[in-house]
């Protein structure tokens, strides 16, 4: 089963908790992803992730220079967003719970 | 140009040059606004400078398709940013008809504009027309050259050009022989409807470039630093299709062939011609406004200085345009011997 439809579901949320955590940039929230297992996600996908995200009015962005030159968005998580992520985590362990529950009696069968 | 991130590109070393150049390729194939193309090419550029400072290889960034990536990482800029390319190219026609409605309905006699027939006299809604379809047409062609060159993998910025002229000069010739041979009787237009339907483009315009710079987050986008960007992309890859070019002409001539450092000097001198020619387009316009004053009559000492006045404001304004454009031409062979040098330097 191709795993993108999966992933398609849940990187918002994932992307949302990872800004929640604190102050952070494109290149520190895709390695931080990439370490806890989501080995296939790229730059790619990312950035239009944090573009909507910051469109809905979850995340907010400012500007610096980064040591290299050029700007670089630091991103943090507003209000709206803490809500949204809560709602997130609550939709996420209802689903997974109830998955789980299927997946497990389909083994037992 | 220093928020530009051809700026920064040159700092890229390794395998990150390719995926950034392909990637860089693509974006510059779509049909999107300029200020956008920037920004996202921007926020590549510094991505990758970081992974390539931990040592990271390119493909822990981008995955194994550079194409695949391109399109996911332009995946969110759809419909908005084709609308605002569109209204960049067309913005400076409506100010012009702007300003000609608002000379007209102040000064002339007349109160309408006459559209699909020449009727000599209050015509120009016509010519307007016509430069807006061929216009339209060019940017319509401008698209699918694009969408050819990225799967062709070059961006030649002279067939581009070309195809892009052309297609302006044969859908704008079509537009004036439908007006002038149109058979069609006059549709008049009312001053106040053009000039509201112009107004109505600029306010269109105006609320979508505000809001496009305040999601840019810079206090000013120079539209004359983002247009480097594509065309010295283009131009870079022009230059190197010239020296592969020259060089297989010496080996079948028997020559050695040129070095970079050689080709990078010819093209220094090729500046350095250019920037003498300044003094031609300042001087062009007095020969040219005394022939003029010589072959046309007048019946005063007032009417030859307003005459000479006119035609040394319009020549004048027409000299700086042209030399604007060379100036830029110059200023692009300049920024990309710059690059190439330092590039060259640090192979070595």
């Amino acid at each position: 089963m191709d795993d993108s439809q999966l992933l398609r579901g849940i990187l918002e949320g994932c992307v949302l908790s990872v800004i929640a955590r604190g102050e952070t940039y494109g290149y520190l929230i895709l390695d931080e992803l990439q370490r806890s297992g989501f080995e296939d996600l790229f730059e790619g996908t990312l950035y239009p992730v944090l573009t909507r995200l910051e469109k809905r009015g979850y995340i907010s962005c400012r500007r610096e220079k980064s040591p290299f030159g050029p700007v670089r968005k630091y991103y943090s998580v507003t209000g709206e967003g803490r809500e949204a992520l809560l709602s997130f985590r609550e939709s996420y362990n209802r689903i997974t719970g109830a998955c789980e529950k299927v997946l497990t009696t389909e083994e037992e069968k | 140009m220093k928020d530009s991130y051809l700026f920064y590109k040159d700092k890229l070393k390794g395998s990150y040059i390719s995926v950034f150049s392909e990637v860089e390729l693509y974006v510059n194939s779509l049909y999107i606004d300029e200020p956008s193309k920037e920004e996202r090419l921007l926020q590549l550029v510094e991505v990758f400078l970081t992974a390539q400072e931990e040592g990271k290889p390119a493909e822990k960034i981008v995955g194994r398709s550079v194409e695949e990536f391109s399109r996911t990482f332009c995946s969110d800029m759809g419909i908005r940013n084709k609308i605002l390319r569109f209204l960049d190219s067309l913005k400076v026609f409506f100010i012009i008809e702007l300003i000609f409605v608002i000379l007209d309905l102040l000064f002339a006699d007349y109160s309408k504009v006459s559209f699909f027939t020449a009727t000599g006299e209050y015509d120009y809604g016509g010519l307007f027309l016509a430069i807006l379809i061929s216009v339209a047409i060019s940017e319509a062609c401008g698209m699918a050259v694009r969408a050819m060159m990225f799967k062709r993998k070059r961006l030649s910025l002279s067939a581009f050009r070309a195809v892009w002229y052309a297609a302006a000069a044969v859908s704008l010739g079509i537009c004036l022989l439908i007006i002038f041979f149109s058979p069609f009787s006059e549709v008049s237009v009312p001053l106040w409807i053009v000039g509201a339907v112009c107004l109505a483009f600029l306010v269109l315009y105006f609320i979508l470039n505000h809001k496009r710079k305040k999601e840019d987050g810079r206090k000013s986008i120079k539209m004359s630093d983002v247009m480097t960007n594509e065309t010295d992309a283009a131009f870079a890859n022009e230059m190197e299709r010239i020296f592969e070019s020259k060089n297989r002409k010496r080996a079948k001539k028997g020559k050695a062939s040129l070095t970079w450092e050689e080709f990078l000097d010819m093209q220094e001198k090729e500046c350095e011609k250019g920037e003498k020619t300044r003094l031609f387009y300042f001087l062009l316009p007095i020969p040219l406004c005394i022939i003029a004053t010589l072959v046309t009559e007048f019946e005063g000492f007032v009417d030859v200085a307003v005459f000479v006045a006119i035609q040394l404001c319009v020549q004048y304004a027409v000299m700086m345009g042209m030399w604007s454009l060379t100036k830029n031409s110059i200023a692009m062979r300049r920024r990309w011997i710059e690059s190439k040098r330092r590039a060259t330097l640090g192979k070595e």
